[in-house]
């Protein structure tokens, strides 16, 4: 985790995140879990406008989630998933995070 | 009459609604920002971080503020991180949105045949609210699974729950006539 105060220019960061990259650290996932009160037609409509998702890919993620309980959503840097999984949560999916397998 | 989401060609949406519905949003709205209990805003950074580090803690005993506000991972050392790095803004968040729906609210109220705009920069708000409305309803009924969800739909006028029970399907509703307008 970089901390604003250790890096005075936003080059640096812009920087480190590709460093980080090419170490090869291990991307991290963002995972929807199914959820009783959550609709179906919500949840599409929430993977459409956030991700801009076609309504095919976001009806097949939202019934994974559905089906199998969770679904991955989203793959990148720790610092993106963090950023997806508060949308998701700002929307009131249960999302989390997590390293990817 | 006309009644219902009317969507026009710029796709701003027009809700012609009832005055208990309206009284009912801004109850719900309400108790909302009360219970999500943001930090104070400011426009000094500084203030607002101040404001953010002295803001009490969510109580995630409830089941509501457990829900609406979910552990990020289930790792704790992770969970405690996201916390730390996004707690205020997600809090901030939720209660502005509910803000924009009482606002939009306003006007209509003590009307007979309440007219509320609701334009396409404040839909997402919208919808986001009723959601975490259904949410917190759906907590306060102790819906865990889906088998839950599906026992509330058989609640007796008789039980206690039946209110509750009753609002939690009819947000439920409003939330799905206005995702249509707005998709359709």
């Amino acid at each position: 985790m970089l901390h604003m105060t250790e890096q005075p220019g936003g080059g640096t960061a812009i920087q480190e995140r590709v460093d980080e990259q090419h170490l090869g650290q291990s991307p991290w996932v963002c995972i929807v879990w199914n959820d009783p009160v959550n609709t179906m037609q919500y949840v599409t409509y929430v993977f459409q406008t956030y991700f801009g998702f076609s309504k095919e890919k976001a009806t097949r993620l939202m019934l994974e989630v559905h089906n199998d309980g969770r679904s991955a959503v989203a793959m990148g840097t720790k610092d993106e998933m963090e950023r997806d999984v508060t949308a998701m949560q700002a929307y009131g999916l249960w999302a989390t995070l997590e390293p990817a397998a | 009459m006309r009644s219902g989401f009317v969507r026009d060609s710029d796709g701003g949406i027009t809700w012609y609604c009832l005055p208990f519905e309206v009284g009912l949003l801004e109850s719900m709205a309400t108790q909302l920002v009360e219970l999500v209990d943001a930090p104070d805003w400011s426009d000094d950074p500084l203030e607002r971080w101040a404001n953010e580090r002295d803001a009490p803690p969510l109580d995630r005993e409830d089941p509501a503020l457990a829900r609406l506000f979910p552990e990020a991972s289930t790792n704790a050392e992770e969970a405690s991180e996201f916390r730390r790095l996004m707690e205020a803004e997600l809090r901030t968040q939720k209660a502005s949105d509910a803000a924009i729906v009482l606002e939009a609210l306003a006007p209509a109220e003590g009307t007979s045949e309440p007219v509320v705009a609701i334009p396409v920069p404040e839909q997402i708000a919208w919808l986001r609210t009723l959601n975490a409305m259904r949410l917190v309803l759906g907590a306060r009924l102790g819906i865990d699974t889906d088998k839950d969800a599906e026992l509330v739909d058989e609640i007796e006028p008789s039980d206690e729950r039946a209110p509750i029970a009753d609002v939690y399907h009819w947000i439920g509703y409003v939330q799905s006539l206005l995702l249509d307008a707005i998709t359709g």
